[in-house]
């Protein structure tokens, strides 16, 4: 099977990660808008984010999402290590993961 | 291989059965998590050649279940390749302390992944042609020898339900996966069984493998508390990873590892007191090294270790040669 036969018959799994990009998107809009409404939350919120975003980051390089797989894992890790280290969540952080959701929207886009 | 993969992600085990379907020398069966991988371990004739493990799954982790595995019977040494994105030194550490064979970074390609199955399959057919061997003896005598294959000197072999101690090809597989930064407080340290040779001409095949299986449960034991991971290289010299051991005291710890040797009370199966004695090589420090570079460390730990245990053996001839000369 060449690289190219692997991508063609790649297309259907591709697709799925497609339309689980949709809820997994909206998913973590909906913590955002939770964590901006109830600030006590955010550290729930965060880990539920970065729950998601692990999830893409494994996947996402191999459909051929390269960089948002890439953006998504280093995006999980900073939360991951944050939180080990007892440290405050930036804002910087925050926005990070609204950039995220950006270029998904773009991925999403693209894909329509 | 007959291979079960085990993660919670539907679109990892969808790309997984996709390429691993595309190789005609394996077969695939999935399961979203531990509970479900082993209800159908439960429910399979066949026995599984492979397992791909996720870290992070609800319930029980990839983790654990990797250590349920090593505790199944006819699973202690079937190849466990971890599937996971968890990149951190401490994940890695505890899925090779666990019993992992390897560990495979997500996203995967499918060239990487066919690239590591090949390199596990061997242990598969090993342990298959092992089986197959002990299914075909008639006496029991036969049985047993079959489950206990003949042992070469300067072979490694498997060292079972010792804490901390791994599968040889595994170590190297472990310091591969570390990163630089990961490895900057760590370092390599080879010990080696004295006189190694002339016990083992004079010992049956299992005596031997139960005073080395003996002498790595010492070694680990007292390299604990410290994150370590040992394994048993063959020729009587095991190479160990230790992490923050920069200011260990060799000497001092070769005679602690030895004394509790000497507590075992090591005996052959006729009885007869076994006199074990281990020495170390030289600490390599693994900073700044990677993949290739680290495994070499542990090359060159395995041959100090080796080199010092004959440089005593003859520094033990020549007090004898200069006392009779005086």
């Amino acid at each position: 099977m060449t690289q190219i036969d692997i991508d063609d018959s790649l297309k259907p799994i591709r697709a799925r990660f497609i339309s689980a990009l949709v809820e997994r998107q909206a998913e973590i809009v909906a913590s955002i808008e939770a964590a901006m409404k109830t600030p006590e939350q955010e550290a729930v919120e965060l880990q539920r984010i970065e729950a998601i975003l692990h999830k893409i980051a494994g996947t996402a390089g191999t459909l051929g999402f390269a960089d948002l797989g890439d953006r998504a894992h280093v995006i999980e890790s900073c939360i991951l290590t944050t939180r080990l280290a007892d440290r405050n969540y930036t804002a910087d952080l925050w926005s990070d993961i609204l950039d995220w959701v950006e270029m998904s929207m773009d991925v999403l886009e693209r894909a329509a | 291989m007959y291979i079960l993969a085990v993660d919670d992600d539907p679109i990892v085990l969808e790309t997984l059965e996709h390429f691993i379907g595309s190789m005609p020398d394996h077969e695939i069966a999935t399961a979203s998590d531990a509970l479900e991988a082993v209800e159908l371990m439960n429910a399979q004739n066949r026995r599984f050649d492979c397992f791909l493990l996720d870290i992070q799954m609800p319930g029980t982790n990839g983790i654990d279940l990797c250590g349920i595995l090593r505790g199944t019977a006819g699973y202690e040494r079937t190849p466990i390749l971890m599937l996971t994105a968890m990149a951190e030194k401490g994940y890695i550490d505890s899925a090779f302390g666990a019993g992992a064979t390897d560990y495979i970074s997500k996203p995967f390609e499918l060239n990487g992944l066919r690239g590591r199955l090949n390199l596990v399959e061997p242990i598969a057919n090993d342990i298959r042609e092992r089986e197959a061997s002990i299914l075909a003896s008639e006496t029991p005598e036969n049985k047993l020898n079959a489950a206990l294959p003949f042992v070469e000197l300067h072979e490694p072999f498997s060292i079972m339900d010792v804490d901390g101690v791994i599968e040889n090809y595994a170590i190297e597989n472990y310091v591969t996966q570390l990163s630089r930064k990961s490895l900057c407080g760590s370092v390599a340290l080879g010990f080696t069984i004295r006189e190694v040779a002339d016990m083992y001409y004079e010992m049956s095949n299992y005596d031997f493998t139960c005073m080395v299986t003996d002498v790595s449960e010492a070694i680990s034991d007292c390299l604990a508390p410290a994150q370590r991971l040992l394994s048993y290289a063959g020729n009587g010299t095991f190479v160990s990873v230790i992490e923050g051991a920069s200011h260990i005291d060799i000497g001092r710890l070769v005679d602690q590892i030895n004394r509790q040797i000497y507590l075992m009370e090591l005996s052959q199966s006729n009885g007869e007191r076994l006199d074990v004695r281990i020495c170390a090589g030289k600490m390599k420090r693994m900073v700044w090294r990677k993949g290739d570079a680290a495994v070499d460390a542990l090359r060159e730990a395995h041959d100090s270790a080796e080199q010092n245990a004959y440089r005593l053996k003859q520094e033990l001839g020549n007090i004898w040669t200069t006392a009779q000369t005086a």
